[in-house]
Order: structure tokens, then sequence, then C-alpha cells
């Protein structure tokens, strides 16, 4: 018997996405469910520009991408001369602080490689 | 296009905003999906778009014709179909391996030499669209699924969010889910928010952290390597590979639900299984599921007898094994689990009447080291490999060379993860639903800010996307 195949797997191992129901659920969800993504996008614009400018700065030279470059650089550069970088510094020093820290004289390797 | 870069961020609020300014027009929803899934898998290589396109006419084709057949012309085309499947992940995943073995059999006789070298460039995610074809079309000759329309086929194979890596989605649970306009409400989205940041954690932090800075060394070079660091290598490995295929599964779901559809749990705290067979009910489920339905059954399943029941599993899992991708370690890595699963059935029949079942914490612990034994095959790059790390790691040196506070760290939260209550995330998402969207969007900012503060500078692919 293939209850999977027969009902689903949702209906056999459930899925995370799934919650109880409540009457909170109904009230305008489109609207919160937008109004948080573009809440968290506009905040992630300010707080981790560093982090748009190293994107663009990888992504190649294309008629898309050249007329957006010095305003993208301004918009870093502004965002760090008001201090909104600083968060994303000190949570990045002690991590950096966490991965220097050792037993003994252990050597690990680098960061970002894979299989 | 990986799922954590910001690249894949821009195209997801692109392919979000079209898709739900379509409104109820579901005709015109899934074509921009299907037209956005396209664009994603061609940013890997183009040339499989139309792969991808064909094999998905070719599957609608037949399984048309299928529910048009009487029984025996229908089982004709069914095995047609899933040998041109099967022959299309034969050629991308196998045709260079078998040709090596072949070399390497004919060598003693002379011939070896003259066999062309076949390097075949793998389709990404070819082996999770095959076996969702696969799927269909056998759900369609059973009569457990009524044949899709061309469009939702080819959506149903292309749907972005598991396309390179998985869930195997299968037809049962996504073709409905297209036959209606897609409804959406707060606490799935709070749930998906939730998974999408939880993955964003595991992948960026937790998996690419322990791969550089303990898992690559350790298997670079183990022969370099002390004992001691070979065991945290392998232990980390297993949470490396947890957090990093469990991460893409929770960000693929959360995806989805974002775009209104919703996709089967694919993990559940795995490590937390007693036994192996409990382990794959919690492990790749659709991959063990499907391996069940389709493959473990139709061999005969448990039904044939104790022998049978024993060399089913073992040739299902040796499969499982292949599947992941054509070598020997793999076929030993799949070997392993099967043969330790014909191992717990036999035991489970045969134990002595008087003999008390082992208690639970014992099983998990024995589970547990066979599953990072079974890892160990599976990361190194070849059978020598491996057998290399496993006799250094029992050469009786417990100097530490390699593991830092932060690996021991991560390793340790990696595992205590399991022990965390199942019903966590609901229950987390059900308080979050009732806060207003800025004050949950700035905690969802603040959460991913931290997160990629502390990533590498680049995220290394996910594992599975070289299966």
């Amino acid at each position: 018997m293939t209850t999977g195949a027969e009902q689903g797997e949702i209906a056999e191992v459930g899925s995370p996405v799934l919650v109880p129901a409540d009457p909170v659920d109904a009230v305008r969800p489109w609207r919160w469910m937008t109004g948080t993504i573009a809440t968290a996008t506009l905040f992630l614009g300010v707080f981790n520009a560093h982090a748009i400018g190293a994107w663009f700065d990888e992504l190649p030279p294309s008629p898309v991408t050249e007329p957006l470059r010095a305003p993208i650089a301004s918009w870093v550069a502004l965002t760090t001369r008001l201090g909104f970088d600083a968060p994303r510094t000190a949570v990045r020093k002690r991590w950096e602080a966490a991965q220097a820290a050792r037993f003994g004289t252990e050597q690990p390797g680098e960061d970002g490689s894979a299989r | 296009m990986l799922f954590p870069t910001l690249s894949f961020g821009l195209f997801f609020l692109i392919v979000y905003a079209i898709t739900w300014s379509l409104g109820r027009s579901n005709e015109w929803r899934k074509i921009a999906l299907l037209l956005a899934s396209w664009f994603f898998y061609g940013a890997w290589d183009a040339r499989f778009v139309a792969l991808l396109f064909v094999s998905a006419v070719i599957n609608w084709g037949l399984a048309a014709a299928i529910v048009r057949s009487e029984d025996r012309r229908g089982r004709a085309l069914v095995t047609l179909g899933v040998a041109a499947n099967l022959g299309v992940l034969g050629y991308f995943k196998y045709a260079g391996f078998f040709l090596e073995q072949v070399a390497a059999l004919l060598q003693p006789l002379g011939f070896g030499r003259d066999l062309p070298l076949l390097q075949v460039v793998l389709p990404v995610g070819v082996s999770f669209f095959t076996f969702q074809a696969i799927s269909y079309l056998v759900d369609v000759h059973r009569r457990r699924l009524p044949a899709a329309s061309l469009l939702d086929l080819t959506l149903l194979m292309s749907f972005f969010p598991h396309l390179v890596a998985g869930p195997i989605v299968r037809g049962a649970d996504l073709l409905p889910q297209f036959r209606r306009v897609p409804t959406i409400n707060r606490g799935t989205v709070a749930a998906a928010l939730l998974l999408i940041l939880w993955g964003l954690f595991k992948k960026a932090v937790i998996a690419s952290q322990l791969a550089g800075a303990l898992v690559d060394p350790a298997f670079f070079d183990p022969a370099s390597r002390s004992s001691f660091d070979l065991l945290i290598g392998a232990y980390g490995y297993a949470v490396q590979i947890y957090c990093d295929f469990s991460a893409y599964s929770d960000m693929a779901i959360g995806l989805a639900a974002l775009l209104g559809y919703t996709f089967p749990r694919n993990f559940d705290q795995p490590y937390r299984a007693a036994s192996l067979q409990d382990f794959w009910r919690r492990w790749h489920i659709s991959l063990s599921s499907w391996l069940r339905d389709y493959l473990y059954i139709p061999l005969g399943g448990s039904r044939k007898g104790a022998v049978r029941t024993y060399l089913n599993l073992f040739l299902t899992m040796l499969l499982g094994g292949l599947w992941h991708g054509a070598s020997w370690s793999f076929v030993i890595w799949g070997a392993l689990h099967g043969g330790w699963l014909a191992i717990e059935r036999f035991w489970s029949r045969h134990r002595p009447a008087g003999w008390r079942a082992a208690p639970r914490w014992l099983g998990i612990l024995t589970t547990f080291h066979i599953v990072v034994l079974g890892w160990i095959f599976f990361r190194a790059q070849g059978e020598g490999e491996a057998f290399a790390y496993l006799g250094q790691l029992f050469a009786g040196d417990w100097r530490n060379t390699l593991v830092t506070p932060l690996s021991l760290g991560l390793v340790a939260l990696g595992l205590a993860i399991h022990a965390m209550p199942v019903a966590i995330l609901p229950a987390i998402a059900t308080r979050v639903r009732a806060h207003a969207a800025p004050i949950v969007g700035l905690a969802l900012g603040v959460s991913i800010l931290i997160v990629d503060a502390m990533r590498p500078d680049g995220v290394a692919p996910f594992i599975y996307y070289q299966f």
C-alpha cells in the first residue's frame, strides 16, 4: 500500500508551513505578508547596504548594471557615513573573534568551500 | 543562482510581485511561474532548459496516451516512459562512469584505451525531475492521479523552489494545488518566513563555517590529521550535510508557501532516530518514500518472505546510493545502509524471546554512528580516501590540530537542534502571526542582518546540487 501515492505526501508526513488555524489568519493576509517582506527589505537596504554594494561589485558590467553603479556606491557611502553599518560591523567583529579563538595551536581551514 | 544570495533575493521579489499581481488569473499565474522557473534554471545552463521542456512534453504525451489505453498497452507505455526517463538520467549521470569501468575491465585485454573518454555535463537537478516524472507516469497508470495539462506538468517538473535539489514533490501533492487559485493565510506566511530564516542560518552560518574550518581540511588530507580531528571532522560533516540539505528544503518549502503552494516536510530531526529504518523516515523523506513506493514495494517489499525482504531492502538502498552519483563510494554507502536495514529487520524478527529491547538512547547512539560511518564514504572523494580516513581515525592519536571552540560549538549546536521540541516552529509561527507587519518585518530584517554578518564571503553551492 502506497499511502504516499494515494493521498499525497502532505497527507502522510505533513508540511511545516501548516499551522493550527486562528481567526487572525484571515485578517488581510496578503497585505500582512507584503508589508512584512517590504519592511524587512527596506531595513536591510539601509542597515546592510554594504552587502548590496559588495554584490553589485561582483556583477559583470552590462547596460542594466552600469547606470546603477554610481547611485549604489553613493547609497553605500551615505549609509556608512551615517553609521547605519555599525550594527553589522559589531556583529561581524564578534563573529571573527569567535572564529579566531583556539584551544591551543590548532590550524583550521578557510571559510566557504563545499562537499 | 543560489537561494542565500542577493541575486536570488531580487529574483524572488520580482516573481512574488508578478505572480500575486496577476490576481485570480490562475493560468497566467502558472505561465509566469513557469517562465520564472526556466529563467532560474537557465542561470546555470540555458541549454538544459530545453531538456527540461522536452522531458515534460514527452511525459505529458505518454500520460495522455496511458489514460486512453487499455491495460496491456498502458503497461507498455509506462514501461517505455520509465525507461526513457531512466535513460536520460543514465546518460547524464552514469555514461562516463560506465565507460570508465568497462575500460578498466578491458585494459588487461589490450582494448581499454580504444574506448572514448566521455565527459558529460550533469544538468543540475536531473535526478529530481526525472524521479518526479517517473512517479507521475506510474501514478497515472495506476489511476491514482488524473493526467495533467501540459502547463501543469511542465510547471510541476520545473517549479523553481524544488527544481534543483528537491524535495521530490509528487504530482499527487502539487497538481491539485495548480488547479485552483492559491490562497494565503498569516499562519502559513509566518511559518514560511521562519523556515526561510532558519534555513538561511543553518546554511550560511553552521554548514558554511563547518565546511571551511573543519570538514574540508579533515577530508582533504586525513593522513596529516589526528584521530581526534577526524572524529570531530566526521561528526562535523554529519552536522554540515544536515544543515546544508535541510536548509535547502526549509527554504524551498518556505518560498513555495509565500507563492501560495504547500510542499511536504522533507526532514524531521533525523539524528534522533533510534533505528536506521526510523532514520529514513526522517531524512530526505521525499526520496525515501519515493524509493519505498516506486522501488521497494514493486520489488515485492516484505510480501515475499524473509529472504526477499532483506534482499529488497539491500537492493533499494544500493540503488538509492547510486542515485546520488556514479561512484563506488556511493555504492558502499548504499550497501552499508541496506545491509544495516536488513540486519535490523532480521533482529526484530529473530530476537530471542527473553531478551529485552535495547534502550532508546542506545538505539539513537548506534544509529547515529552507523550514519556517520556512511557519511565518511559519502563525503570522501573516493573509496580509497574513505578507507584512508577510517584507518587514520583508528590510529589512536588524540591530539587536536584542527578543532576550534567555534567549530566544536557548531557541531554541538547542530546536534542539539535535534533535541528541540518537534512543534517549536508552528508554536513560534502562531505567536508571530498576531503581530503587526512592521514589527515582524523589522524582526526579520534584524535576524537576516545578524546571519549575513556571520556568513563567509561567498556561499558555496548546496551539497545536493551535484545530485
